[in-house]
């Protein structure tokens, strides 16, 4: 499982005419630690989804250094990165079942018995409540399903970094608890590295071992999991009071 | 692409697992709308390795039809001519002999994949097409042989014999027997795992429990052609017609027929002998489970008996 360094990064969004829109990394400096969860907190804007499409290899015009485990990420693909990277939004192939949607995370891989990708893909669709659904088309299932088919598409794999932007935004509170609790403990399982975007006190709380707050495109502060809890950064003040989470949690 | 332009439709309510079909005839209809377009490529598939059969319709009507203007433009003998037309006929079936093999090991992939869509149990197309050849290629290329010869044979008959009572002996044996016990085969061996004497006895006897399940199929299958050869004399409308038919409607036909084929399993297979493959595939509720998993119980107390 990688540890990812980012050495003086810094990423800006230009115009068509080739003028900077945006400054969103300016010089950031993180570790993201193997086999740990890292929350990056952050008010919008600050540059938290941004740092996850560079480490996720879906842009790669930056400034500065993303190692994984000591390696230039320029030097490896997406394929070789291992990683999951789950958004808000769903993104599911609508011509496609189910069953295909999240064996295609496997499909390409040649080291894979058919058989057992369908194995996997009947055991993550069992574990996540959606194995009736198997051979559905996205459009047949509500938006909460289609969340849980995301999650068994990035967990299918057995990925090494997994990369969550607010990934469980608008779901209810029961399916979020379920969803956290089976992410929790397929990272276990999986020893991988989380890398959690969230403005969700009690995704933070629940699977963070620590959270990086991001401000001006670097990393302002850095919190351990026991601060996470008791911090009084307002980054987190204002995540708990939004969430109007117990403490007792 | 931005969000806009993409139209993601989303249900109101969850998938419930009731909401899958509960009957055979449920599942056929789901199946064909969710897999529509899985069953143009298999019809694309089945229209590949049919276009030699095709071809022979075509020569066939071809050497007919120049013996036959020949004969018209005082070239040949009336003799002449329907010996062309009788050698003509008798090659063309012969040519079955070696057309019908590849037609059936291809028909065991497809057989494979619409049997995954009807145990819902996701297909890998590549690997259950192949699986489907590996698993049963020996049978079905049996089974292709013994209905090419056997068509070879009757047509010996019609053509030595012309029609009567006697040449349509053969004609109703097969249409009546043979051809019913050998489709239902090829969905037996797609099925359960016997050797080919075994499971052509046990496809026999299931078409003789539900026969008029297994000549309705009979009849859907062999209606057309008949009636094509019957009434169509142009021959490219005939290769249009086959091609369509071919490609639309043989891949539905193959799951309705796996549909109640299942069906038939179920109530004269599956409860004596496999339990748990009842209902493999369709919603099955509690009170089902239950009834399932006693009958799965006494099967194995009865093992234990023995």
């Amino acid at each position: 499982m990688p540890t990812i360094e980012c050495k003086n990064l810094s990423f800006a969004y230009y115009g068509n005419k080739g003028k900077e829109v945006a400054r969103v990394l300016n010089g950031l400096n993180a570790t993201f630690e193997n086999g740990k969860t890292t929350i990056l907190l952050g008010e919008s804007g600050s540059g938290k989804s941004s740092l996850l499409h560079l480490i996720s290899g879906l842009n790669e015009d930056y400034e500065g250094d993303i190692l994984f485990d000591g390696v230039d990420a320029h030097e490896l693909s997406i394929r070789r990165r291992k990683l999951s990277y789950i958004t808000q939004k769903v993104l599911l192939l609508p011509h496609i079942t189910i069953f295909d949607n999240i064996a295609s995370s496997l499909k390409y891989d040649d080291d894979i018995d058919p058989n057992e990708i369908k194995v996997r893909v009947r055991n993550i669709a069992k574990a996540l409540k959606i194995e009736h659904c198997l051979s559905r088309k996205p459009k047949h299932l509500s938006y909460g399903q289609q969340h849980r088919v995301m999650l068994a598409k990035a967990f299918v794999g057995n990925p090494e970094l997994i990369l969550l932007d607010e990934a469980f935004t608008g779901l209810d509170e029961p399916t979020k608890d379920e969803l956290l609790r089976l992410v929790k403990e397929w990272k276990k399982e999986l020893g991988a590295t989380l890398i959690v975007v969230t403005h969700d006190y009690k995704e933070a709380l629940s699977l963070g071992d620590v959270a990086y707050v991001l401000e001006d495109g670097k990393i302002e502060v850095s919190i351990p999991k026991e601060g996470i809890r008791s911090s009084n950064h307002p980054s987190l003040v204002a995540l708990r009071e939004a969430s109007k989470v117990e403490e007792k949690l | 692409m931005s969000d806009k332009r993409v139209k993601r439709k989303i249900a109101e309510t969850d998938f419930l697992e009731e909401n899958l079909p509960q009957t055979r005839s449920g599942q056929f209809k789901d199946i064909l709308k969710i897999n529509f377009r899985l069953f143009l490529e298999l019809g694309l598939i089945l229209l590949g390795v049919f276009a030699l059969l095709l071809a022979k319709v075509y020569f066939s009507y071809y050497f007919n039809a120049v013996a036959e203007n020949s004969f018209k433009l005082g070239h040949i003998s009336e003799e002449e001519k329907n010996s062309i037309v009788l050698w003509t006929f008798l090659i063309s079936e012969g040519a079955n002999v070696l057309l019908y093999p590849p037609v059936f090991i291809v028909l065991a992939g497809v057989l494979r994949i619409v049997r995954q869509l009807c145990y819902t149990e996701g297909i890998i197309f590549s690997y259950d097409f192949k699986q489907g050849v590996k698993d049963n290629w020996a049978k079905f290329l049996f089974i292709g042989l013994f209905f090419a010869l056997g068509q070879f044979i009757v047509a010996l008959v019609y053509a030595f014999m012309g029609i009567s009572f006697l040449s349509a002996i053969p004609y109703a044996l097969s249409l009546l027997l043979v051809a019913p016990t050998f489709i239902g085969a090829t969905y037996f061996f797609s099925t359960y795992e016997n050797k080919l004497g075994r499971g052509l006895l046990n496809s026999m006897l299931i078409h003789l429990r539900a026969s008029w399940r297994s000549l309705l199929l009979t009849a859907v299958i062999v209606a057309p052609v008949i009636l094509i050869e019957l009434f169509l004399g142009m021959i490219i409308v005939k290769l249009v017609i086959y091609s369509v038919l071919i490609v639309l409607c043989l891949p539905i036909v193959i799951l309705a027929g796996y549909e109640m084929y299942l069906y038939v399993y179920d109530t004269n297979v599956n409860v004596y002998h496999f339990p748990e493959a009842i209902r493999r595939g369709l919603y099955i509720s509690e009170k089902e489970k239950e009834s399932i998993n006693q009958k799965l119980e006494e099967i194995k107390g009865g093992k234990n008996e023995k």
